[in-house]
């Protein structure tokens, strides 16, 4: 099957009404035992102490945010080129998942960096652009509710979408632009050849996949109530129209 | 059962419940949401068949 054709209503909510349920079984299957791992049976960190705990959830919810926003923002490219309705009620549907992401890290961060920082908040690089993305996640939610003419929001939505993957990016990347700043480097990279130890490295990307797939399950799980609301909204409507005339 | 957090038990305990209680609220609301609109189109699309 193409793509493209979840770009039909009728076909995404088929595809949701078959698959929400195997994908809500293996994010259960794949989060709660990752989520379980990293908080019972994780070793004390040398430097860190039991706070490295916190990275089972800081970690897979900033990545989540991030890769959400950019989710979003294909999303709101296929719309503004093809005009597929569906992309953007999808971007629409993920954008409270990503905002939800985006206070989980903010909030365990600043609970991370207190006792490893000496302060709950700094103004620096990562910290800040995160910020800014939660500011953007908050004015595209804030858009949405709003305004009424449909056409107008979507393509509003979308250009706040660029607009804020600039910061997704600076969110993403901006430990590696810029060297100082209180935020540790990236935790998982491709091309290092260490990372943290296995301890904490595979319960780590066991909460990742978890997250990812929760993250997933929410977005097609929105996107089809979406669909359905706008039906419900043109069923509403055709009797005026018929009143009108 | 709960594994000895030290000193920052606090920071730990508040970290991981706020994140739980912020997963767990964005599911019930979608899944809430989900229901909802899915109870009011069946009725609405049954009343348009009756009609």
């Amino acid at each position: 099957m193409s793509i493209w054709e979840l770009a039909n209503p009728n076909r995404f909510v088929g595809f949701a009404d078959r698959w929400l349920g195997p994908l809500a079984v293996l994010t259960a299957i794949v989060l709660v035992p990752g989520l379980v791992w990293g908080f019972l049976f994780t070793p004390e960190d040398y430097v860190q102490g039991n706070t490295v705990k916190i990275m089972y959830l800081h970690v897979p919810a900033a990545l989540t945010a991030i890769n959400v926003w950019f989710m979003m923002l294909v999303a709101s490219i296929i719309w503004l080129v093809r005009r597929h309705r569906v992309s953007v009620l999808a971007a629409q549907a993920a954008a409270p998942v990503g905002f939800a992401m985006t206070i989980i890290a903010l909030v365990t961060g600043s609970l991370w960096g207190q006792p490893m920082w000496g302060t709950y908040w700094a103004w620096e690089p990562r910290l800040t652009s995160f910020l800014i993305l939660f500011l953007h996640y908050a004015a595209y939610i804030i858009l949405w509710k709003s305004l009424d003419d449909l056409e107008a929001v979507s393509d509003i939505s979308c250009y706040l979408c660029l607009v804020g993957s600039v910061f997704a990016l600076l969110s993403r990347y901006a430990v590696q632009f810029w060297e100082r700043g209180l935020h540790q480097g990236s935790t998982l990279s491709l091309d290092q050849e260490t990372h943290i130890h296995i301890d904490y490295y595979l319960p780590l990307l066991l909460c990742i996949a978890g997250f990812s797939l929760l993250c997933i399950t929410l977005v097609v799980l929105r996107t089809r109530t979406h669909i359905e609301r706008r039906r419900i909204n043109a069923m509403a409507a055709r009797p005026r129209q018929v009143n009108d005339t | 059962m709960i594994p000895e957090l030290g000193s920052y038990a606090a920071n730990i305990l508040a970290a991981w419940s706020i994140g739980l209680a912020v997963l767990v609220a964005i599911v019930a609301i979608s899944i809430r949401e989900a229901r909802r609109t899915r109870c009011l189109l069946r009725k609405i699309s049954d009343e348009a068949r009756h009609d």
